[in-house]
């Protein structure tokens, strides 16, 4: 399978520090890939690095399927918004939209409107950005990361500092532009955010990688489910299908996952005993992504 | 790189602090003009000939302070990081660099130029049309006394002039490639270091001559010479162009024109190239 952005064991080091190691992400075309991880974790010299602001020590990286100085021509294709926005303070928005359409080439005097509206600056064009609120910086940081239509967008925290009905709407551009084949590489601490709009996911601790995983791969491990342990098994499957469940999982040690029907668990205890089938335990979990990333990193950290 | 030097220059024309020193130097040759009276004469010509280099001295420093002020700004904001995302490599952005800060001091030296040598053309066909020449009167006998071997005639001093000219257009054009050499300097030590303030300081101590003169006492110092060194020096190398130029108790040669030509291209080209290759390997952030 080809990739737009395929990452091939890269390590950052700085002074004896690894800030990044043997990290290997794999970003197909269209996908809104969220990069999961702490402060300090990598994420961002992850970002730095497939972003062309810095060189890795080690590995390699290759976009649109190439590497070296064939990638150097696909630069134009990539936009990105990494730490702050980086803006000209004293120009307006679209004086720092219009730059940037300079400096790609970009002829239609349009564009930087266009791109105000769509992040929703449409009604400050002529206000300097230096009297701009943190929320306001951050979306034409965005503007400007998606002037020339970028094919790849990576973008660091793209949501610090919005307000809620700013997160919306920035999570339906980013969106629209996936529909329109844009592939994104999102880091966010708002998990929440990230897990509504996110296709495949990089787990990061400590500059490694801990787990690669597409949503669906993803919500079959993290889903909101109930645990059953039932004292025979194959017996309480089918007694569980007879009262009305399909979706279920009956894992190797001897747990069911039941992820759908959940305020059903009387029902479920019930069934179970009038067959004469001890229900050893059952609990109810609510699971979200920041919950699997906290129980990941401290698997993997117990585990070293 | 076309798009990020167009961006670059229209960014310049924007800023205030660009035309601060065209406007200034327009400001001089108006009032200059304006000030033009009698007393004209060949000491007056003479000293704006002299002018001609050493105001290049305060375009370097100008230049040099408007570009670094102009790249830790973009450095400072991040808008360097918004287009690096775009471009094959830092070192387009170094490369840029090394041209726009070549294109400033090649505009400042236009400047100059205008100033200069436009004014001491007018001033010297006002001063030959109204025959305010007091140094070098008709015949010997009009001389100071004491000073009657020093007259020359009115074709001799004619010559004189314009082969002085001449010669000091040469020397404003290698101090233009001097101006240049340094700009390449500035880029190379703000790519190696990324300290505005480091680079600030830079500017003046190496545009005032400050590093050379530190230079050659050390030298001097230790080895009881200086011709070696200030030979090759970016400043020092003037005085032996200049055959009439003196250092010590001894005359200097005049070496050829193209000596220094070769000698100041092989400056910028090494700077420029190490600074690119610096840029290169170095982060952006």
């Amino acid at each position: 399978m080809s990739y737009i952005l395929e990452t091939d064991n890269l390590t950052k080091t700085f002074g004896k520090k690894k800030a990044l190691n043997n990290v290997s992400i794999h970003v197909g075309e269209g996908d809104i890939y969220g990069l999961v991880g702490r402060n300090g974790a990598g994420k961002t010299t992850l970002m730095k690095i497939t972003g062309g602001l810095a060189h890795p020590t080690s590995g390699t990286y290759s976009m649109f399927g190439k590497t070296g100085r064939e990638m150097s021509a696909y630069a134009k294709k990539r936009g990105i918004l990494i730490e702050d926005p980086g803006l000209l303070m004293d120009c307006n928005g679209i004086e720092n939209l219009w730059l940037k359409c300079i400096a790609l080439g970009i002829k239609d005097k349009k564009e930087p409107k266009k791109l105000m509206e769509m992040v929703g600056l449409g009604d400050v064009p002529k206000l300097k950005t230096k009297k701009y609120s943190f929320g306001m910086k951050q979306r034409l940081g965005l503007a400007l990361a998606l002037v020339g239509n970028p094919e790849l967008v990576i973008l660091d925290e793209p949501i610090n500092g919005f307000d809620p009905q700013g997160i919306t709407s920035v999570r339906e551009l980013i969106t629209a532009k996936q529909k329109e084949g844009v592939t994104f590489i999102i880091s966010s601490h708002i998990l929440g955010e990230l897990s509504k709009i996110a296709t495949k996911y990089g787990f990061i601790n400590n500059g490694k990688i801990i787990e690669e995983s597409t949503t669906k791969e993803l919500l079959d491990k993290c889903k909101s489910k109930i645990e059953l342990i039932p004292s025979d098994v194959p017996k309480a499957c089918t007694i569980i299908e007879k009262i009305g469940f399909k979706d279920y999982k009956v894992l190797e040690n001897g747990v069911i996952n039941i992820y759908e029907q959940l305020d059903r668990t009387g029902n479920i205890t019930n069934a179970l005993a009038a067959e004469s089938i001890a229900t050893i335990e059952i609990t109810k979990k609510y699971e979200e992504l920041e919950d699997y990333y906290v129980q990941l990193v401290n698997g993997k950290e117990g585990q070293q | 790189m076309t798009g990020l030097l167009k961006m670059e220059f229209r960014r310049l024309f924007k800023s205030f602090f660009f035309w601060a020193y065209p406007v200034i130097i327009v400001v001089l040759l108006i009032i200059n003009k304006l000030s033009v009276n009698e007393k004209q004469d060949e000491i007056a010509l003479t000293v704006v000939l002299e002018l001609s280099t050493n105001i290049l001295y305060i375009a370097m420093i100008v230049c040099g302070i408007l570009m670094v002020s102009f790249w830790s700004k973009e450095d400072k904001h991040g808008y360097t990081k918004n287009i690096l995302g775009n471009v094959s490599g830092r070192h387009i952005l170094t490369i840029v660099k090394l041209i726009t800060s070549t294109c400033v001091m090649l505009f400042y030296s236009v400047f100059n130029f205008i100033y200069c040598f436009v004014s001491y053309k007018i001033e010297f066909e006002k001063m030959v049309k109204t025959y305010r020449v007091y140094l070098y009167p008709e015949s010997a006998d009009l001389m100071p006394k004491g000073f009657e071997d020093r007259w020359i005639s009115r074709e001799q001093y004619d010559l004189e002039t314009a082969e002085y000219f001449n010669r000091t257009i040469h020397r404003y054009l290698l101090m233009v490639l001097v101006g240049l050499v340094i700009m390449a300097l500035i880029v190379l030590l703000y790519e190696l270091l990324r300290s505005a303030t480091f680079a600030y300081v830079m500017v003046i101590l190496v545009s005032t001559k400050f590093i050379e003169n530190l230079v050659l006492n050390l030298v001097a110092l230790i080895t009881d010479k200086i011709d070696p060194v200030a030979q090759n020096l970016l400043f020092t190398q003037f005085m032996y162009f200049d055959e009439y130029a003196s250092v010590g108790e001894e005359m200097n040669p005049g070496l050829p024109l193209w000596t220094f030509l070769v000698r100041n291209i092989i400056y910028l080209a090494v700077l420029a190239t190490s600074a690119i290759l610096i840029s290169k390997k170095k982060d952006s952030v």
